[in-house]
């Protein structure tokens, strides 16, 4: 096997594989951060009783709700106090003795993991939006704005790069099989000759292309699961409060051994684009051609 | 056994490399064919192998029709014609056993059958020993009987030969024109091209002689006279 092919198809196979873990694991964890995204659901000061009665029943009764809590006014006066209490201590109490607590009563909704996604969110926020008696719901729009478009831009991103760098491995294995046909053009000239099929003149090549994508899989894997292995450390540091133990993970088995088929299926394919210019006379046509 | 019936052979722009070629080799024949470079023998054997379509005209080897004939039955075709070529044409990275197992290997037949059928050719070209040797350690008589072998391991109803002894001196050639003699004397066609006088002037074999792509001279097996005397004088 050419080593500078088998350089260029580990690289490129890499870039692939490397995507798709990014892209697995950046998807994870948006997916963990969106399992602590909470709707308050703000109420109006001069709500009235049937209308709490209305989004009791609704907190009550609608299946994708894990929890809520109300929060009064007052509640809502502490808890903003105990946050703020070593940064303004003095502007706090001014406002209670002014006016009372500013703070609108609201409910605190927990949402089952299911319901998550930034799409059912803001269906569920519209829901309570249009409620009567409801001042405002947040649930952090602008954040999960933000990460709908990224998400959807990182996956056409990754779409059209995994498109390229598959069309470019295809082309490096053909370049490669190329060579080797040339280089062995008389080995096929007398396969045609004693009368071999097209198939069997081809299926050499065929193997040696799909081993040349199975071998820079597999390296390309274990190259990237030292890359992996190595920055774990740095990611855990950054993560925070998350563990990069729960958040991030590696490709199963599974995954692996469906990589190192597709750097087969690659290998083969880019092959064939080479030889399936065979035909029971193409070797002694070049030949004749080269004389 | 093989038979071209008006067969021309025009390579763009205008080039007439066969015209009107006429030609019925019979089973079991031995023919030469000879003329000068440039004349049309290896196109004529292109045509009769496949590797080539001709222009107009009709072709039949073994009762096959080559024109009807479908791409990927060609390799089949193939296998009923034993070729031999001036430059032996062997897999340098395989042994001369495996060299001659190749078209056996080929055509599906068992390990067991293919050792005895290698062994007995190699028996039959004087090369017994040979078996485990590379093509680079024989000399180029011993390669081209490693060739032939190849070409007749399949029992081929016809073996061609494209100037089978252009590489090797005199003593050599004898040597495999007596193995030619030999493989026609079990019933294969034979049908050899050759510039080499001493063989086409000696024994009574027919000669068809090409010329600027035409059958100039069709001499049959009885007159070696004439055949002698023109050819001289041509070379």
């Amino acid at each position: 096997m050419n080593l500078s092919t088998f350089a260029v198809l580990s690289l490129s196979l890499g870039l692939i594989y490397g995507t798709v873990l990014f892209s697995h694991n950046t998807s994870r964890l948006f997916s963990v951060w969106g399992e602590e995204i909470q709707i308050t659901v703000y109420l109006t000061d001069n709500i009235s009783e049937s209308q709490i009665e209305q989004i009791k029943k609704k907190l009550e009764s609608s299946e994708y709700i894990v929890r809520h809590d109300f929060i009064d006014k007052v509640q809502a006066a502490k808890l903003f106090e105990k946050s703020l209490k070593n940064y303004g201590p003095q502007f706090l109490s001014s406002l209670k003795s002014e006016v009372g607590s500013p703070f609108p009563a609201s409910y605190q909704i927990q949402l089952k993991p299911e319901f998550n996604s930034p799409e059912k969110v803001s269906k569920i926020a519209d829901e309570f939006s249009a409620m009567g008696g409801i001042e405002d719901v947040s649930y952090g729009q602008e954040w999960v704005g933000n990460y709908t478009n990224l998400m959807r831009i990182a996956r056409v991103l990754g779409i059209l790069f995994g498109i390229a760098i598959f069309v470019g491995c295809l082309f490096t294995v053909s370049n490669s099989i190329r060579a080797s046909l040339a280089s062995r053009r008389e080995e096929v000239e007398i396969l045609e000759l004693i009368g071999a099929t097209n198939n069997e003149i081809r299926a050499p090549f065929l193997i040696e292309g799909a081993f040349q994508g199975i071998i820079s899989s597999v390296f390309a894997i274990l190259i990237l699961g030292g890359i992996y292995s190595y920055s774990f450390q740095f990611i855990d540091g950054v993560l925070g409060a998350q563990s990069a133990d729960k958040v991030l993970t590696f490709f199963s088995p599974l995954v692996i051994f469906l990589m190192v088929l597709f750097g087969g299926i690659i290998g083969a394919a880019g092959s064939y684009i080479c030889v399936s210019k065979i035909n029971t006379g193409w070797a002694a046509a070049e030949g004749a051609r080269s004389l | 056994m093989i038979k071209l019936t008006h067969v021309y052979k025009i390579y763009q722009p205008s080039v007439h490399a066969l015209s009107d070629i006429n030609i019925e080799i019979q089973k079991g024949e031995f023919v030469y064919l000879t003329g000068p470079s440039g004349a049309g023998k290896t196109t004529l054997f292109r045509l009769i192998t496949c590797y080539d379509q001709p222009t107009s005209g009709a072709i039949e080897v073994a009762g096959v029709d080559l024109k009807k004939i479908k791409p990927q039955d060609i390799p089949l075709i193939r296998r009923k014609i034993g070729v031999v070529f001036q430059d032996f044409k062997l897999l340098k990275n395989r042994t001369v056993f495996e060299n001659i197992a190749l078209p056996l290997e080929l055509a599906g037949i068992r390990k067991a059958e293919i050792t005895d059928r290698v062994n007995l050719a190699l028996e039959q070209v004087g090369l017994k020993y040979k078996g485990p040797f590379y093509p680079m350690h024989l000399s180029g008589g011993e390669q081209q009987r490693v060739a032939i072998a190849r070409a007749i391991i399949s029992k081929p109803g016809i073996l061609i030969a494209d100037e089978p002894t252009g590489n090797l001196d005199a003593a050599l050639s004898e040597e495999i024109m007596d193995l030619f003699a030999k493989i026609n004397a079990q019933g294969t066609t034979v049908f050899i091209a050759t510039h080499n006088l001493a063989f086409i002037t000696k024994g009574n074999r027919r000669v068809l002689k090409i010329d600027k792509g035409h059958i100039v001279e069709h001499v049959p097996s009885a007159s070696r006279e004439e055949i002698k005397y023109e050819i001289e004088l041509d070379f």
